[in-house]
């Protein structure tokens, strides 16, 4: 990248784009240079059809076969092999054979550059203007640090800034190196050395006890928010220092006091495209009764699980959250007028309420299959309470410890101390001698930590 | 080109930055220069033990770290009655060591050469029964290393243990045909053994990914050219381990735990170690080899860990399984006398003796198992 960041710098300014399109897909191409050419093709047609079929005619029934296509490509890399899978078992239990189920490698990113791909479709049919110069329309797509695991990112957020000129910025490069470092800390630090007790609990042959189990599922939390919100990080900050800015994708999700908050804290950009892309059309359509709009909440959420993975564990977890977003509504409405002390038991009993859910959750995220569920739920009920059955003693107070700092960080964060010490004139005073310090420390710690790191969690969706 | 100018904002700031890992390099420096001192005279020593009967060491000197490269030393068992020992620490480490002691397999090697077999010692600290098996793997898979025997000290404590240490993942990756064979192994006894063989499966899978990612070569060949530029990047996998070790001790203080604290099994760690062990004496049998199991001495007026309950299941357990597979058992537990252990963290070591203790346990050993350790 450092590199690339050189050479983007230091040529012409209208080359830069050109050069970065190059690079974006020279890195997609390494891991699997056939699926450089999915990649090209459906940009390629997803910007002639927005500008000249769309746009053109100015009908929204032609929009139909675009999305149809999108949603086509991604069925067919990612959902075949389930689906196929799924329809053989049934066969299989209605006395037929076995079906032959295709083995097909799932093109990095897919889902999310598929989404992408609707989502201007769907914003160019509703009067979005497209893009008219394809080098413009391929950057948006395949500009390398969202192209593999989001922000999944709307048109309007980066027409402007891919169509003017990207200048060179101090304060933008040092935003992006923070950033970057930022999401290197959590990953390497905090997300890959939660993993392997993950692993462990997780394991087929594994038998958690209840202190294993929470463990795992605490561990898996932390993991899977510090992993992926590490990435953001990095692309964010990627991004900044090309010039370009991209939406946040996480906003403090575990200080959320009610699913819908979590879901508005948590893959941001996701769960916006679930609300304008699924959610709102499918309301308007059922529009009216109550149950319409509930069978709506549990209709999005369900494909948004189905998006993280083609297995029923993940379509499980999205109706979980779906039904947790419609208690959360029924035990937490918002109400703008309540006594302070009210007020604050519902914000806490929220949290707890939405904490308690999106954990339960992560466990059946996590799991392999429904009949791993099983096991874990079977071997945890087995097992004495407290005993751990699993888990050294050190495994249990890495998680504790991460969930603890975790858990404190928010706590500073909810009573303000980012803004008081922004303003303390003893921090502003040692701020320029401290942060030095503190950056170096980070990097050292980055180094040290690195020995075996992981793949990010999020490129398998 | 235009040069972009970083430091014109906050340059103070950048030059403070890069002073300070300037800093941290110079004393990682030091650090590492002392440990590599420290590490050589280790080996001196260690060479000077080994090569007092023999001018080529005998047992693995790296403790499970670079294993591959000590294999060239195992006697070749075409031409000699192989014996492998292996086990945890107490195999090698000598407490108050003296320049004439040697370890439990250079005695070994020592009583038996003459009746022409010949041992070697594959021990490594904290070995546990995965490591074991793939031991046994990785010798039999050749005829010039393949034992006629291969003994293995059980240590209660060892069964906490799980997967297989660096040294012997990057034993294991250097070799396809004993990753064929792990797998193979694993798939043979998957209804049998489905504990183990799940961990085995588990363990090729994260074999993998670490091959995939030493083979993305231009990522590995810029952190092998920084390694050697920056000494902090150079001595992070030596970091690490002393940033763990530093953990440890702070564990310990925090909770109060020492080596000899009650510390009871984990219950799923401890049947997936056990699976492992009755899979290594099935495999070793269906190999052609005699599997030993004994029973590792502890220092009897020492404290232990060992809940006392645990203790002695465990044991009824392991002579059960090798009683009921016609394997060689013996409970070694009490052979050491007091005065032959040393002493650890200022109280009595009750698992590494001194060198007097490694040659009454190679007697021991000879005495007890000879009809199996000497060719008919």
């Amino acid at each position: 990248m450092f590199l690339v960041l050189l050479i983007y710098w230091g040529i012409r300014a209208k080359w830069r784009k050109h050069f970065l399109i190059l690079a974006s897909y020279i890195f997609y191409c390494s891991w699997k240079w056939q699926y450089g050419f999915l990649l090209l093709g459906l940009g390629v047609f997803n910007w002639a059809y927005g500008r000249w079929v769309i746009k053109t005619s100015g009908q929204r029934k032609y929009l139909w076969p675009g999305i149809v296509v999108n949603v086509s490509i991604l069925i067919i890399f990612k959902y075949a092999k389930f689906i196929v899978q799924n329809i053989s078992f049934l066969n299989v239990r209605l006395g037929g054979y076995p079906f032959p189920i295709p083995d097909i490698l799932l093109p990095l990113g897919i889902s999310f550059f598929t989404f992408q791909g609707v989502a201007y479709l769907v914003d160019v049919a509703s009067g979005e203007r497209p893009f008219l110069k394809l080098t413009d329309y391929l950057l948006y797509k395949a500009f390398w640090p969202q192209l593999i695991a989001g922000p999944i990112i709307r048109p309007r957020e980066i027409h402007d800034q891919i169509e003017n000129e990207r200048k060179w910025s101090n304060e933008n490069i040092e935003y992006g190196l923070k950033r970057i470092l930022s999401g290197f800390f959590k990953k390497v630090v905090l997300a890959d050395n939660l993993a392997p007790l993950v692993d462990a609990v997780f394991l087929k042959s594994a038998s958690p006890g209840f202190i294993d189990m929470t463990a795992g599922v605490l561990g898996f939390g932390l993991q899977i928010y510090f992993d992926f919100s590490a990435y953001s990080d990095i692309a964010i900050g990627s991004a900044r220092l090309f010039g370009y800015r991209f939406p946040e994708n996480f906003n403090w999700p575990y200080l959320a006091t009610s699913p819908r908050e979590f879901w508005s804290r948590w893959h941001m950009t996701l769960s916006r495209w679930i609300r304008d892309y699924l959610f709102t059309p499918l309301a308007v359509s059922f529009r009216g009764a109550k149950a319409n709009i509930l069978l709506a909440v549990m209709i999005s959420m369900g494909v948004c699980g189905l998006w993280h993975g083609a297995a029923w564990t993940f379509v499980i977890w999205g109706l979980w959250h779906g039904v947790l977003l419609i208690c959360g509504e029924v035990l937490f409405p918002a109400k703008k007028k309540r006594r302070p002390i009210i007020s604050n038991l519902i914000r806490y009993g929220g949290w707890v309420f939405t904490m308690l859910g999106v954990f339960i959750g992560w466990l059946l995220f996590r799991a392999e299959s429904i009949s791993a569920v099983q096991r874990i739920f079977k071997s945890v009920s087995m097992a004495p309470l407290l005993k751990p059955q699993l888990l050294r003693e050190n495994q249990l107070i890495l998680v504790a410890t991460i969930f603890l700092f975790t858990f404190f960080v928010n706590v500073l964060k909810t009573l303000g101390w980012q803004a008081k010490m922004s303003s303390s004139q003893l921090w502003l005073a040692v701020r320029p001698l401290v942060m030095p310090l503190i950056y170096a420390v980070a990097v050292a710690i980055i180094i040290i930590a690195d020995t075996g790191s992981k793949a990010f969690v999020y490129f398998q969706f | 080109m235009r040069i972009p100018n970083i430091l014109q904002a906050k340059k103070a700031q950048v030059i403070q930055f890069f002073l300070w890992i300037i800093v941290f390099n110079s004393a990682i420096c030091v650090w590492k220069n002392d440990l590599e001192r420290n590490r050589q005279q280790n080996l001196l020593q260690r060479q000077r033990v080994a090569s007092s009967g023999d001018a080529m060491p005998r047992y693995d000197l790296s403790t499970g770290e670079d294993t591959a490269n000590y294999l060239r030393f195992v006697p070749d068992a075409l031409r000699q009655r192989l014996i492998i020992l292996s086990g945890m620490s107490q195999m090698y480490a000598i407490n108050d060591q003296k320049d004439e002691d040697q370890t439990i397999s250079e005695w070994m090697d020592d009583l038996l050469k003459a009746s022409g077999s010949r041992v070697f010692g594959l021990a490594a600290p904290n070995i546990c029964n995965e490591e074991v098996l793939m031991l046994l793997l990785a010798m039999t898979k050749n005829a010039s290393t393949k034992p006629a025997v291969f003994i293995y000290g059980l240590c209660f404590d060892k069964f906490r243990n799980v997967d297989l240490r660096p040294g012997y993942k990057a034993l294991l990756r250097s070799d396809p045909d004993l990753i064929i064979k792990w797998e193979s192994l694993a798939n043979e006894y998957r209804d049998k053994y489905p504990k183990a063989t799940d961990k085995m499966l588990s363990t090729l899978k994260s074999l993998n990914e670490e091959k995939k990612k030493a083979n993305n070569s231009v990522e590995t060949d810029i952190r092998r050219y920084l390694s050697k530029l920056v000494p902090i990047i150079g001595a992070r996998g030596d970091l690490n381990a002393w940033f763990q070790v530093q953990l440890y001790l702070l564990r310990n203080k925090l909770f109060k735990i020492k080596p000899t604290s009650k510390r009871p099994q984990i219950p799923s760690r401890y049947q997936m170690n056990k699976e492992f062990l009755a899979l290594f004496l099935d495999e070793a049998k269906e190999q052609d080899v005699i599997p030993i199991i004994y029973i590792v001495p502890l220092n009897p007026q020492a404290e232990n860990p060992y809940i006392p309950e645990e203790y002695e299941s465990f044991k009824t357990w392991a002579k059960a399984l090798c009683e009921e597979q016609h394997i060689p058992f013996d409970n070694l537990e009490s052979v050491i006398p007091h005065e032959d252990w040393g002493e650890i963290l200022g109280g009595p070591d009750f698992k590494h003796f001194r060198g007097e203790g490694h040659r009454r346990t190679a007697e021991e050993l000879v005495r007890r198992f000879r009809s199996y350790l000497v060719p008919n």
